[in-house]
């Protein structure tokens, strides 16, 4: 606790400024099997964000899962420069396929993609600590991002730097197109992974979807992961969402496969509540939960 | 009782209308004021609504109707923009930082502003039959330019209910104008 309140001392000399923007986020969970039985937890997540002038920007953030007693360092860097063309440094989540907080968390999906939990890639869903460039030209991004996997959860500069990850986006009006690889070596387990994502929308339905495939520490993996939102235009705050997601494993045969229903409900420019129903077969990774959860989130961003 | 009122409406050499909006005995900032079917000003070339640090920049932005609104995502993650509300049904679909999308706004009307992926993002659009307007300022004050002589209808929008009031500009009068509702 002690670190915690050193780091973020300095926000409120931030908040003299006029570019100063700070993000507050309570999660409250009540879902079956998440720790072993149904549990109720909270996550609290904070980030600032600071453009002291023109084309630096500094973020801080870090969130804290209270039925772990954990607090992690969340995306914690300085950039240089726009949308053009930026560089970042220190602690971010790597860009490979659909992975901003936002997409993660705000889809009304109530868990990650399984193989944004599986191990050796924690990074894909939690902040490394490395570099990161990102340039845009017409409808076309590249973001090149190397990073130390391995990082602690209060690491905010990489110790190594192990892992690569190379994504190139294409939009057109409706489309999101993402082509990605990673390839990493940290000493212990070798990683090499390419796969797309896209993203469709039109009118009151988004479909998205993930396929990556490629060998970790070895052996073959393959994953997918869909997911699709439907608004209706009688209902605009609610958005009804479905996933289905499977994964095949160290050379294995056999998919582990997840599926998840549900509704997510805007109640308020600060609150929403996301209720799914998910469902799986005896392969999928054990932190997927089955039956019923409910999520509340509190939103506050402020000054 | 709800108490609007238009104070000190003061009609100067015929070219600028000033005045200020209170509701009982506040002043009310951001309704916005515009003379019905006055066109005799150049409309905005290129009005904007940015998403920048998971906000719409301006939350409230004033359109003549037929004007193309343009929506950038300055912001680092998806957005969306989408309206329900009106006639002007709209959803410009998920788009990623760096690029922007139009819409035209052609029905007189209050357009509510959402993103679909962020539900603290929201805005509003006033369409009016008009290119003479203004928002209020924090003192409920507003200022309308370039009015030519005649008379008009004026109109005050505040919390979505319009009301109307009569106007003469004639060069060099001075008039003032109380409404209760």
């Amino acid at each position: 606790m002690r670190r915690l309140i050193l780091i973020f001392s300095f926000l409120p000399l931030m908040a003299v400024g006029q570019n100063f923007r700070l993000h507050a986020e309570q999660y409250f969970d009540h879902a079956p099997a998440l720790f072993g039985d149904r549990v109720k937890d909270r996550t609290r997540w904070y980030s600032a964000d600071w453009l002291p002038i023109d084309k630096v920007k500094v973020v801080g953030g870090f969130f804290e899962m209270e039925t772990q007693h954990r607090q992690v360092i969340d995306d914690t860097y300085l950039q240089l420069g726009d949308s053009n063309i930026n560089v970042s440094y220190g602690r971010f989540r790597p860009a490979f396929g659909i992975n901003s907080w936002t997409d993660l968390w705000y889809s009304g999906l109530n868990q990650l993609p399984m193989f944004r939990k599986m191990l050796p890639m924690p990074s894909l869903h939690r902040s490394a600590t490395g570099a990161q460039v990102s340039g845009s030209k017409g409808p076309f991004q590249l973001t090149v991002a190397s990073f130390d996997r391995s990082s602690e959860d209060w690491q905010l500069a990489p110790v190594s730097v192990d892992d690569w990850v190379t994504r190139v986006q294409y939009y057109t009006p409706g489309l999101v197109l993402g082509l990605n690889n990673y390839q990493g070596n940290n000493g212990s387990s070798v990683i090499n992974l390419g796969g797309v994502d896209a993203i469709w929308t039109r009118k009151n339905w988004q479909v998205r979807g993930e396929y990556f495939g490629g060998k970790i520490s070895g052996g073959r993996n393959t994953m997918y992961n869909f997911e699709t939102f439907y608004h209706p235009t009688m209902l605009p705050h609610t958005t009804f969402v479905g996933r289905a997601e499977g994964l095949q494993t160290g050379g294995g045969t056999t998919w582990g496969q997840a599926y998840r229903l549900g509704i997510k409900q805007n109640l308020a420019s600060f609150a929403a509540v996301y209720i799914n129903y998910g469902f799986s077969n005896d392969n999928a990774l054990a932190y997927i939960a089955n039956g019923w959860d409910l999520q509340v989130v509190l939103f506050g961003i402020g000054p | 009782m709800v108490a609007l009122a238009v104070m000190g409406l003061i009609v100067t050499t015929g070219t600028t209308v000033s005045g200020a909006v209170i509701e009982g005995h506040t002043k009310v900032a951001g309704a916005v004021v515009f003379i019905e079917g006055l066109r005799s000003a150049p409309a905005p070339k290129s009005p904007k609504i940015d998403q920048r640090n998971m906000k719409f920049v301006p939350n409230l932005l004033v359109v003549p109707s037929g004007t193309t609104v343009t929506f950038p995502n300055s912001d680092t993650v998806f957005h969306n923009v989408f309206s329900f509300y009106n006639n002007d049904r709209f959803d410009l679909g998920m788009y990623p930082n760096g690029t922007k999308k139009t819409w035209k706004f052609s029905k007189p009307g209050i357009c509510e502003l959402y993103c679909n992926v962020h539900p603290s993002m929201r805005a509003r659009i006033v369409i009016v039959d008009s290119t003479v307007y203004a928002t209020t300022d924090k003192n409920g004050s507003f200022q309308l330019k370039d009015v030519p002589d005649g008379d008009y209808t004026l109109v005050v929008m505040h919390d979505k209910t319009p009301t109307r009031h009569k106007l003469s500009v004639r060069g060099g009068k001075y008039a003032t104008i109380n409404i209760n509702l």
